[in-house]
């Protein structure tokens, strides 16, 4: 019976449209996936907000090991501050 | 191997650092002896400080896991970088951790960030100059700032 269906005229013509459904899906999707994307790379002054908000009262270690609040290091001048994965 | 890439190629744009009064700053994750080896190596002459445990990573919402650094993609990454000389050493601090880099001040001005996505994924080094040659009343309008496209 489905045999029958499927091979009919009405059959393709659903499948044909059930096709053309997934492809409209698919499309929205990606469409959906680059825009979060996109947004992902985006910063807000409310993300540096928060940003500098957590960072505040952390440390770091000198190379004598002595704490320094990370904060302090840009307060006065500009810094690139380059976060190595590891010495190795 | 990629912590010592991305060492010299801050290195490379150091004179046009100080030129523009910009303190180049590297923060990783071993011991101050393990810095203080790696910065003679490499002649890193920035300043050096260490976050063993990772909480400024965390903060800066920096990548981390086992695929990051193992993939197939970093793996590609790692074999470029071995054909230009960057040899993988011993472990120094946390494997799986990646980096970043940032361009901050003076205050808490953001002035570039960007997080890499894997191993062996760095910044442009012409994007972090530009940057900091940003002027300090910037017109830009702050209210977003673009990170790079991860690449």
């Amino acid at each position: 019976m489905y045999h029958y269906f499927f091979s009919s005229k009405e059959g393709q013509k659903m499948v044909r449209l059930y096709q053309r459904g997934i492809l409209v899906i698919l499309v929205v999707c990606f469409l959906t996936l680059g825009c979060a994307t996109k947004n992902k790379n985006i910063e807000t002054d409310t993300d540096h907000q928060a940003l500098f908000n957590s960072l505040q009262g952390l440390t770091v270690q000198n190379l004598q090991g002595e704490p320094v609040l990370l904060d302090s290091l840009w307060q006065d001048r500009k810094v690139v501050l380059v976060y190595l994965r590891h010495y190795g | 191997m990629f912590a010592r890439q991305q060492a010299v190629a801050m290195m490379d744009i150091k004179d046009e650092l100080d030129k523009d009064n910009v303190t180049l700053i590297a923060i990783g994750s071993g011991t101050p002896e393990q810095a203080k080896f790696f910065m003679e190596k490499y002649n890193f002459t920035g300043e050096m400080y260490m976050d063993p445990e990772l909480t400024s990573y965390k903060a800066f919402s920096l990548e981390r896991g086992f695929w990051k650094t193992l993939g197939p993609r970093s793996l590609v990454k790692g074999m470029k970088a071995m054909a230009h000389g960057f040899f993988q050493g011993l472990n120094a601090g946390d494997l799986w951790q990646q980096g970043g880099i940032f361009v901050i001040g003076p205050g808490n001005n953001l002035l570039f960030a960007y997080r890499n996505s894997k191993a062996g994924f760095h910044a442009n080094p012409d994007e972090v100059i530009a940057a900091c040659q940003m002027p300090q009343d910037s017109d830009m309008d702050d209210s977003e700032i673009i990170t790079p496209l991860m690449p």
